[in-house]
């Protein structure tokens, strides 16, 4: 696994956490939303485990129903606690990201 | 809610529109999946629907299996099993109750005939042993569970390999067979006639082997228990 999957992968419950919050949608389309924002690194599988996890704590709810193009999908949606989830992991990611780009920063103006 | 048995059958022919490298890939996942009988059957189904779907749409884009779900198929399948939520053990009962009786009833019924059509040639001995009867009873449930767990890890070792040897694994589940059915008639003879008995003749047995599959067959349908 690439340096980059194992730092997402913390990560990764957060993302799909916050693309759910915004809209409705089934694995696919999550998945091609993840790779729209820059995820490329992101094999399109790993949403799964995740989404599963996620639907376990209770974060997510998933429903089987028909799509507009026919086929039924499982088309998922945030929870409650999902959504006081995503509101402490995004206050703790502020607290993490600041610091962190900082000191990456600053090392590369000290060579 | 789309039930597991109707999500079984739409899988089946979802299946028909996957390459053949890619049901190769996606096939392995499924049994292995489906297996694990510890996970929820109805959220192993939606899963396995959705990883379906997925790999449908993916395949029109021109991309593998092995480009969407990674390059460790049991990996994978292994991380996804590790995160469904598993079946109770309140939810399996009605279906291993039903399987016991169902055995039960089965077993009765041939009893029945088979002394009806020994008694034409000679005199059969119809008294049953409650003790030995008892013990040869719970032998073979627990003969015919360890069976099925041995068949079930012999697939489940023959998944995700580039060739495995067929005819080795059908020895080895025909001699398990052959060795626990062997067992249970040794069982037969070997232990002794002791303790209380009583008669229990071909109309009897026969009757109330088909009373109790009856009663399996009304359970079934008035319970949906698969």
């Amino acid at each position: 696994m690439s340096v980059r999957s194992q730092l997402l992968k913390g990560v990764l419950d957060g993302c799909v956490l916050s693309i759910i919050e915004k809209e409705t949608i089934y694995g696919y389309e999550l998945s091609k939303k993840l790779q729209d924002a820059g995820l490329n690194d992101v094999s399109e599988g790993t949403i799964y485990p995740v989404l599963l996890r996620l639907q376990k704590n209770g974060y997510i709810r998933g429903e089987m129903r028909p799509s507009e193009s026919g086929p039924n999908r499982k088309y998922y949606s945030l929870t409650d606690d999902g959504r006081s989830a995503l509101n402490e992991l995004a206050l703790e990611w502020a607290h993490i990201a600041g610091p962190v780009s900082e000191l990456m920063q600053r090392r590369r103006t000290d060579d | 809610m789309i039930s597991s048995k109707q999500l079984i059958l739409e899988n089946n022919e979802k299946r028909k529109l996957l390459t053949k490298e890619n049901e190769d890939y996606y096939d392995n996942m499924l049994v292995y999946i489906r297996l694990n009988w510890k996970a929820s059957e109805q959220q192993s189904e939606e899963i396995l629907m959705e990883l379906l779907d997925h790999l449908i749409e993916g395949q029109q884009d021109g991309k593998t299996a092995a480009d969407i779900f990674g390059n460790d198929p049991k990996g994978y399948a292994d991380e996804l099993l590790g995160e469904l939520p598993k079946e109770t053990l309140k939810t399996r009962l009605p279906f291993f109750s039903y399987l016991i009786v169902y055995l039960i009833s089965i077993f009765l019924s041939v009893r029945g005939i088979a002394l009806l059509i020994g008694g034409f040639f000679k005199p059969v001995d119809t008294s049953v042993f409650i003790l030995k009867s008892t013990l040869v009873t719970l032998y073979s449930l627990v003969a015919i569970a360890a069976l099925i767990w041995f068949i079930f890890h012999i697939v489940e070792k023959s998944l995700f390999k580039q060739q495995s040897s067929n005819w080795k694994d059908a020895l080895k589940a025909g001699l398990a067979g052959v060795i626990s059915f062997g067992l249970g008639i040794a069982l037969l003879f070997l232990i002794p006639n002791f303790g209380p008995s009583f008669s229990f003749g071909w109309l009897p047995s026969l009757a109330s082997g088909a009373l109790l599959w009856i009663g399996c067959f009304w359970a079934k349908k008035k319970f949906t228990i698969f």
